[in-house]
């Protein structure tokens, strides 16, 4: 019987070329890897936009929980889960999630109330009336048109948590919106705001592989610290 | 002969127009994307998408003064490093940038702004209010770096009474810093705080959640609070 794979995270031990600290994931602590990139490798959190900051990934050993399709008011752009279908009733973008269709924009939209709640902790507080406009455009390309289908969540297609014990955390391994535009072309990891940002490419392949699934363990190392084959 | 020269002009001016639509297009689109990067979990993909774009369309839109701008603005913002740091390059780089593209477009008040900003460059910022004096963020810029150079009078001026500061990134910023530098304390303290509590959402210029203004208020309101303890503790 084989032994269930394990991921072991060093975050810093590379640059991209913006300067910034990226990483890889290491299976079952190597050779075999992917790229990674976790937060700013500043000591202190950066505040950041809406309430949130940026930080270092924290070292620690985590628990994948399930794939999912994430969803927060925390982010307007993030409410709607990815893929999800869209469509406009009298001026209303609405979205389709289990048959139900939920709208986004709005008076009473999911999208609408989470502009208001970014743009109170954001300190710069926008009416009922520009957050539902806000939320109208957010699916209209530059063309006019509506998009299909929502493909603009911040978490990008699944997302698996962090968890600490049984508890989730704020810490996600996820994709890009605009990395996963770019898909499979060549493409370079930037530094995310505290999540563990994967390529699209390879979390199809670690999928694939029984790498990323409930249950996975993800032992993410100090910035610091460096891989060292000797190491196993 | 004159009628095989007027259509080679006429399919010549057909491209060129067809030339700038396509510019306008490009720019549109990412003028909306940088818009709506503030609202974005990581703003930084955005504003790296729109400094690499902008720089690529420079070869083919040589002359769109929007796509320059775009450019610049980007770059200001960290061109896809974390929103309100440098450039991969440094400052040299991006002074370059700014630079290279006041340079092109001498008559371009926001190009001109954003780099009086960069450059701290006080004959920048005069010439981007000469180019418009109504563009907000060109007043704005002059008035910091008069406030530097120890002339709050000079910037109390420029910034006149103030309105739509709250409109802009930087304005109730620079507001404070002239209400320190003439030692209306409470003043400044209350203006800092309106840089945390009171700026709409919408900006004149594109800002993709840019910190620096909200840090810098917050060292105002830090120095207008040691100010007033010490000149609590004076006795005549």
């Amino acid at each position: 019987m084989s032994k269930r794979p394990f991921l072991v995270v060093y975050p810093g031990e590379s640059r991209n070329s913006f300067g910034q600290a990226v990483g890889h994931i290491y299976v079952n602590d190597g050779p075999e890897r992917f790229d990674v990139a976790g937060g700013p490798a500043t000591a202190r959190p950066i505040a950041d936009i809406g309430g949130h900051t940026a930080t270092r990934t924290p070292a620690g050993r985590y628990v994948l929980d399930h794939p999912e399709r994430h969803t927060t008011l925390g982010w307007p752009k993030s409410v709607v889960p990815w893929g999800a279908r869209l469509r406009e009733v009298q001026e209303v973008v609405q979205y389709e999630v289990g048959g139900r269709w939920i709208d986004a924009s709005g008076p009473n939209g999911t999208v609408t109330r989470a502009y208001l709640i970014f743009s109170a902790k954001s300190r710069q507080p926008m009416s009922p009336l520009v957050a539902s406009r806000h939320a109208r455009q957010m699916f209209y390309d530059d063309d006019g048109n509506l998009a299909a289908r929502w493909e603009g969540n911040d978490f990008g297609k699944w997302s698996w948590n962090l968890k600490l014990g049984r508890h989730r955390t704020v810490f996600f391994i996820h994709t890009t919106p605009l990395d996963e535009a770019i898909g499979s072309g060549d493409l370079e990891l930037r530094q995310s705001h505290g999540c563990l940002h994967i390529k699209p490419k390879d979390r199809d392949i670690m999928v694939l592989k029984g790498y990323l699934r409930e249950g996975t363990t993800v032992i993410v190392k100090r910035y610091e610290d460096r891989w060292q084959p000797s190491a196993r | 002969m004159a009628a095989i020269g007027a259509l080679i002009v006429a399919l010549l001016a057909a491209a060129a127009g067809r030339a700038n639509q396509d510019c306008l297009r490009i720019e549109r689109g990412l003028a909306r994307a940088l818009e709506m990067a503030q609202f974005e979990k990581e703003p930084e993909g955005t504003v790296g998408k729109v400094f690499a774009d902008s720089r690529n369309a420079r070869q083919s839109c040589p002359d769109a003064e929007g796509l320059a701008y775009l450019y610049v603005r980007s770059a200001e913002l960290g061109g896809g490093a974390l929103v309100g740091r440098l450039l991969p390059a440094g400052a040299a780089e991006l002074q370059k940038i700014t630079a290279d593209a006041a340079r092109r477009f001498p008559s371009s008040a926001r190009i001109l702004t954003v780099h009086a900003r960069v450059s701290r460059d006080e004959g920048a910022a005069r010439r981007a209010l000469a180019a418009d004096p109504v563009y907000l963020p060109g007043r704005i810029a002059l008035a910091d770096i008069l406030v530097d150079r120890g002339d709050w009078r000079a910037a109390e001026r420029v910034l006149g009474e103030g309105r739509g500061l709250d409109g802009t990134s930087d304005g109730l910023l620079v507001l404070a810093r002239v209400q320190l530098a003439k030692g209306d304390v409470r003043g400044a303290l209350a203006t800092a705080k309106r840089v945390l509590t009171g700026r709409k959402p919408e900006l004149v210029e594109p800002d993709a959640g840019d910190p620096r203004p909200l840090l810098r208020a917050r060292e105002v309101e830090e120095e207008a609070r040691a100010r007033r303890r010490s000149d609590g503790r004076v006795r005549p």
